[in-house]
C-alpha cells in the first residue's frame, strides 16, 4: 500500500496571485536533436511554422544561426531565431469554433475509458504551475470539460485540486453546481499525488480506464481545438528562499531563461542555486545559456546550503517504506541490484526521509 | 533528486538520540527511587548510599564517553550506550571494578565494531556479566536480600521487584517505548514483535511446566527492557519491515525459551546479541524472491 506524506516546507515563501508575463524574448532557441531542419539562415518564419521536424515557431521572426545551448532536453545545438516582434501566425487564429467528437478524438484516444481526469496539481513545493492554469483559465477549462462531458455522457470527469488551492477550491466548490456531472475532487498536500499513477490509485480509479491530463496540457489542448493556436508559450514557477517576488510568469518557449530572471526577478545577494522542475525531484541547473523548453515548469531559487554530512545508517528502512515502490535505495550502489534503480523515478523522498541525510542519487553514482 | 540540504524531513537521527536519552534517564530516575530514596526512607541503607544509583549512572555515562573519544566515535550515542549498560547492570556490582570492566569491555567492543559491525551494547553487557558471574552474582537489592517487602504481581508491574538497577519496572519500560514512539525512526516492529512471542513464549512453558515463575518474569521490566532499548539500537537490525518483524519475534522466543535455563535478566541481552550478529539474514532470506524478481 502506498504511503503519502506531506512534505514539510518554508511556509513564507508563497507564489503571488498575479500572472506576470515576459513574451517578447530578443530572440528564442530550439533544441536540433537529430531531427531534420526546414529552414534556412535568414528565413522569415511565423508562429506556429513546422521549423525543425516536429517542432514549431513559438514567434515570429528570423532564422539565424545554430547556437550550443543547454536545458532540460539536454546540449546541444540550438537553433536561433531572432524575433521581429509582429506575432505573425500561420493560420488565421482566434476565432472560437464548435467541438466535435471527432476533434477529441484526434487528440485524446479515450476509447474504452471510463473516467477524465483534470490534474491541476503541483507536486513540488514552491511551484503553483498547475494550479495557476487553471485559476487564469478557469471559465475555458469548465467550458471544454462540460463539452467533453456532453459529447461523452458515460465519462465520469474529475477535477482534481489540492485543498491548499484555497482560490480553485472555492471557485470550483460554488460553480461546479452549474456543472453537476463534472466530479471535483478536493485531495491534501500529499506529494506524488500531481503524477498519474499516484493520484488514480489514491482515488482509487483503474489506471486502464483513466485518461488523465495535466492543467497545462488540458490548456494546449483547449487552445488547439477552439482557437487552432499551437503552442507558444507555458506557465513557469519562479520562487525559491532566494527570489524576494515569487511568481508565475508566462514565457515563450525557448526563452533564455537568464533574460527572464533578470528582467522580472529580484534575488537575495549571497550564493545562490537555482533548481529546474523543484527540489524534490528537478535538477540544478546553470542559468548560463539555459533555454525554457516544454517540459520546464518551475525554476527555484535557492540560497545555498551545505550540504550535511551523510552519517552510518541506522536501518531504520523508512527510505524503502515511503518508496512509491518500495525499492531499496540503499543497494543502488550494488551492481546486483540495477534492476531496483531502473525502476526508481528520482521522486526523492528516500533521501527526504533519511535520519543520517545519504543522498542516494549521488551515493548511486559512485 | 536535490532535496538533501534544502528539503528534509524535520527530524533526523539526533532526534532519535534525544528520544533514547529521555526515555533512558525516564527509567534512571525509578531506579533512583528504588534502589535509593525507597531503602533509604526505610532505613535499609546510609545516606550516601542513596547515591549508589547516581554513582552507577555517572559512571556509565562517563565511561561511555571516555571510550568515544578514544576512539573517535560518536559522544551522544555512546553516552546512550553507556546510560542502557548501566540500567541494565545489578545495584550490587563492585563499584571499583564497574568502571574498569565497563571500559575494558566497551573498548574493545567498539574497537572491533570499526573492523566489523557488531552489536555493541549487547556483547559489552555480556562481557560484563561475565565478569560479574567471578565476583558475586546477585541483582537483589539489600531489603531484597532480606525479604523485607512481600509484592504482589501489581508492585512487579510497577518495578518494586528484582531487576537492573534502572530496568525492572515493566511500567516505566512501557512508558519509555511510549515516548521512542513519537520518533518515526524508531524500530517500534521489534519490541511490539519480541515481547508478543516472548508473552506467547512464556504462557507455552507454563503450560507445559506448570511453574508459575514463568509467569512472575512475564511482569519483569528487565526483558522488556532489552526489547525496547537494545534490540533497536541502531546498526544491528534487519532493514526491512518483515526483517524487523521476524527478528523481533525469534528474540521474544527464544528469550522465553532461554529463560528455562538463565537468570531473566539476561535472556533478553543473550538472544539479542545472538541475532544480531548477522541482522542481514533476516532481510536476505524475506526478501530474496522480491529483490531478485
Ligand atoms: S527516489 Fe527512487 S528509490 Fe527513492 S523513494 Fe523515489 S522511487 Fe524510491
Ligand atoms: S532511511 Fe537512511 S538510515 Fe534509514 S534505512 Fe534508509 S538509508 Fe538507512
Amino acid at each position: 500500500m502506498q504511503k503519502f506524506i506531506e512534505l514539510k516546507k518554508d511556509e513564507n515563501i508563497l507564489v503571488s496571485s498575479m500572472l506576470e508575463s515576459s513574451l517578447q524574448p530578443d530572440a528564442i532557441y530550439l533544441p536540433v536533436q537529430n531531427g531534420k531542419i526546414f529552414i534556412h539562415q535568414n528565413d522569415c518564419v511565423k508562429i506556429g511554422e513546422e521549423v525543425l521536424e516536429g517542432v514549431l515557431s513559438p514567434i515570429s521572426g528570423t532564422v539565424k544561426s545554430l547556437k550550443r545551448m543547454h536545458s532540460l532536453a539536454g546540449d546541444g545545438y540550438y537553433l536561433e531565431i531572432a524575433n521581429d516582434f509582429e506575432e505573425r501566425y500561420l493560420k488565421e487564429v482566434g476565432k472560437r469554433r464548435k467541438i466535435k467528437k471527432e476533434d477529441i478524438l484526434k487528440v485524446f484516444n479515450l476509447d474504452g475509458m471510463k473516467n477524465f481526469v483534470l490534474n491541476a496539481i503541483d507536486d513540488e513545493i514552491y511551484v503553483s504551475t498547475q494550479n495557476f492554469y487553471l485559476y487564469l483559465y478557469y471559465d475555458a477549462f469548465l467550458e471544454l470539460l462540460d463539452e467533453i462531458e456532453q459529447i461523452f455522457p458515460d465519462l465520469n470527469v474529475y477535477v482534481c485540486v489540492k485543498a491548499s488551492s484555497s482560490e480553485n477550491v472555492s471557485k470550483l466548490m460554488s460553480d461546479l453546481g452549474m456543472y453537476p456531472n463534472i466530479i471535483l475532487k478536493i485531495v491534501p498536500d500529499y506529494y506524488l499525488l500531481g503524477r498519474k499513477q499516484f493520484l488514480l490509485s489514491y482515488l482509487g480509479l483503474d489506471v486502464e480506464k483513466s485518461f488523465v491530463l495535466s492543467a497545462g496540457e488540458f490548456y494546449d489542448i483547449y487552445n488547439y481545438l477552439k482557437r487552432g493556436r499551437t503552442k507558444s508559450d507555458l506557465l513557469l514557477t519562479i520562487s525559491g528562499d532566494a527570489c524576494k517576488n515569487p511568481m508565475v510568469i508566462q514565457v515563450k518557449i525557448g526563452t533564455l531563461l537568464k533574460d527572464v530572471v533578470k528582467e522580472k526577478i529580484e534575488i537575495l545577494d549571497g550564493d545562490i542555486c537555482y533548481f529546474a522542475n523543484g527540489i524534490m525531484s528537478g535538477q540544478e541547473i546553470s542559468l548560463d545559456s539555459f533555454v525554457v523548453t516544454t517540459d520546464l515548469q518551475s525554476l527555484l531559487i535557492m540560497k545555498k546550503k551545505k550540504e550535511p554530512k551523510a552519517r552510518k545508517c541506522i536501518r531504520c528502512g523508512l527510505c524503502s517504506e515511503l518508496c512509491p515502490f518500495h525499492l531499496h535505495p540503499y543497494l543502488f550502489g550494488n551492481p546486483k541490484y540495477q534492476h531496483e534503480k531502473e525502476r526508481c523515478i528520482n521522486c526523492g523522498l528516500c533521501s527526504y526521509i533519511c535520519p543520517v541525510y545519504i543522498h542516494f542519487y549521488k551515493e548511486s553514482e559512485k | 533528486m536535490m532535496n538533501v540540504p534544502y528539503l528534509h524531513y524535520p527530524k533526523d537521527e539526533r532526534s532519535l538520540k534525544k528520544a533514547y536519552l529521555i526515555a533512558i534517564l525516564l527509567l534512571w530516575v525509578f531506579g533512583f527511587y528504588k534502589n535509593g530514596i525507597l531503602l533509604y526512607q526505610n532505613d535499609y541503607i546510609s545516606f550516601l548510599d542513596l547515591f549508589i544509583p547516581i554513582y552507577f549512572l555517572g559512571v556509565s555515562a562517563g565511561v561511555s564517553l571516555l571510550v568515544a573519544f578514544l576512539l573517535k566515535q560518536n559522544l551522544f550515542l555512546y553516552l546512550i550506550y553507556g546510560l542502557i549498560l548501566g540500567a541494565s547492570i545489578s545495584i550490587n556490582t563492585n563499584m571499583i571494578l564497574y568502571p574498569i570492566l565497563l571500559f575494558v569491555a566497551l573498548f574493545i567492543t567498539s574497537y572491533i565494531d570499526q573492523k566489523r559491525s557488531i552489536p555493541v551494547v549487547s556483547l559489552t553487557r555480556l562481557f560484563l556479566v561475565l565478569a560479574i558471574l567471578v565476583q558475586t552474582y546477585s541483582y537483589l537489592n539489600v531489603s531484597e536480600k532480606i525479604g523485607a517487602f512481600n509484592y504482589d504481581y501489581f508492585d512487579l508491574f510497577l518495578g518494586y521487584g528484582v531487576g537492573g538497577i534502572a530496568s525492572s519496572s515493566l511500567l516505566f519500560v512501557i512508558l519509555a517505548f511510549f515516548i521512542l514512539l513519537f520518533n518515526p525512526f524508531y524500530k517500534r516492529m521489534i519490541p511490539v514483535m519480541a515481547s508478543f512471542s516472548f508473552i506467547l513464549g512464556s504462557a507455552l512453558l507454563f503450560l507445559i511446566t506448570r511453574d508459575s515463575s514463568y509467569i512472575t518474569t512475564l511482569l519483569n521490566g528487565t526483558v522488556y527492557f532489552s526489547f525496547v532499548f537494545v534490540a533497536t539500537l541502531f546498526y544491528n537490525t534487519p532493514i526491512t519491515k518483515k526483517g524487523m518483524i521476524s527478528y523481533g519475534l525469534c528474540i521474544g522466543l527464544v528469550s522465553a525459551l532461554l529463560s528455562a535455563f538463565l537468570p531473566i535478566y539476561e535472556v533478553g541481552f543473550l538472544s539479542i546479541f545472538l541475532f544480531s550478529l548477522f541482522p542481514s539474514i533476516f532481510d536476505q532470506i524475506l526478501q530474496k524472491k522480491h529483490l531478485h524478481s
